[in-house]
């Protein structure tokens, strides 16, 4: 036992014990208070939260989870539009897709000048995304790795980007895909 | 310690089977990161975008994911900070929800909210939480998530958590007892 100048006396060693008492309380996992006491009513509610679940909303989200995920991606900036035009192109070469194209990619690309085109070309591949295969869409993301990587995206140098494209890209780097 | 499932995951993905990986791990992690989503956004449908914008960034960043923390960590990290982005642009676009009479009509009308009265006071109970510290009453008091995985995800120390989360419980407490009737 220990005293001080007013003869108080505490257990020996107390001080050291105490320390490591409030220590061990600040930083382990005991919660600061009990919840029977302090927060009754909620602790009559127990764990419910009231969400429910569409059914089999986890098998559902795991079969769509590739095309919602490169659908979003995609859209970054208006430079993908040029990426899906240029892959419905090729699909056009190959006659995988219903779009009527009898134009030589290389041409295609040229042929591309306003945003409307290039849009109206996306737009048909987020319509008909569920028509394509993950293998399909994967290979879109040829191109949008490509494009991710231009970060300064402007109309005035949106020609010089898909000359850049066609110059890549040879359609026999696809063939292997079909 | 490395769980062997995310050591797999990190391995299909570094040695280049990037949609391997991403489709295991989007497996592994699905249920999990919604349930800690819808318990900070509530509504199932925002739950839905907020988890795909999550599987979005993953998907984005995983490559520079250096092992500094645990997978999951990091995952619930992007989740949480997901939602907090989502709840902050939310109340930014509308203009101010006093009592939160909108969000009340918005559980109203989910189909996939149990319509119990307590239940629907609780939610608004929450809804009065900051974001963060909504994020540490969930995580905390559904998950029974330690301080310590908090302080990892969340930042901060074990102390302030701790400290966030009793604030957190007497908040909503005093709301109940003033808005359950039974009490």
């Amino acid at each position: 036992m220990s005293r001080d100048k007013s003869n108080m006396r505490v257990p020996e060693d107390y001080f050291n014990k105490r320390k490591n008492d409030f220590l061990h309380f600040a930083n382990g996992d005991e919660d600061m208070l009990d919840m029977s006491k302090d927060a009754p009513v909620l602790a009559s509610l127990g764990k419910r939260d009231g969400f429910l679940l569409p059914e089999d909303y986890f098998v559902n989200l795991d079969l769509r989870k590739d095309k919602r995920i490169v659908k979003q991606i995609r859209p970054q900036n208006w430079i993908i539009y040029a990426a899906a035009a240029c892959v419905l192109c090729l699909f056009g070469y190959f006659g995988l897709t219903q779009i009527d194209s009898t134009t030589a990619p290389s041409e295609f690309l040229v042929e591309l000048e306003s945003k409307e085109d290039i849009e109206k070309a996306y737009e048909f591949l987020i319509r008909e995304l569920d028509g394509f295969t993950n293998e399909e869409l994967m290979y879109e993301d040829v191109f949008a790795d490509f494009l991710l990587e231009e970060e300064n995206i402007t109309d005035t140098n949106l020609e010089t980007i898909i000359n850049e494209l066609s110059d890549e890209f040879q359609i026999e780097d696809f063939e292997d895909i079909f | 310690m490395i769980d062997n499932g995310d050591k797999e995951i990190l391995r299909l993905i570094s040695a280049g089977s990037m949609e391997a990986g991403f489709n295991t791990l989007v497996q592994d992690y699905q249920e999990k990161l919604y349930w800690q989503i819808r318990r900070m956004v509530v509504i199932h449908a925002d739950a839905d975008d907020v988890l795909q914008n999550t599987f979005i960034k993953v998907y984005k960043n995983i490559l520079k994911f250096e092992g500094q923390a645990q997978l999951s960590t990091w995952l619930h990290r992007i989740a949480i900070n997901e939602s907090i982005s989502f709840l902050k642009s939310k109340k930014r676009k509308r203009t101010e929800d006093i009592g939160g009479i909108q969000f009340e009509k918005k559980l109203v009308e989910d189909k996939y909210f149990d319509h119990d009265e307590a239940l629907l006071t609780l939610q608004k109970a929450i809804y009065t939480l900051p974001e963060k510290q909504r994020a540490v009453f969930t995580m905390r008091y559904y998950d029974e998530v330690p301080y310590k995985e908090m302080a990892e995800i969340m930042g901060g120390s074990v102390g302030s958590l701790k400290a966030s989360y009793h604030h957190a419980v007497k908040k909503v407490e005093e709301y109940l007892k003033t808005h359950v009737s039974y009490v």
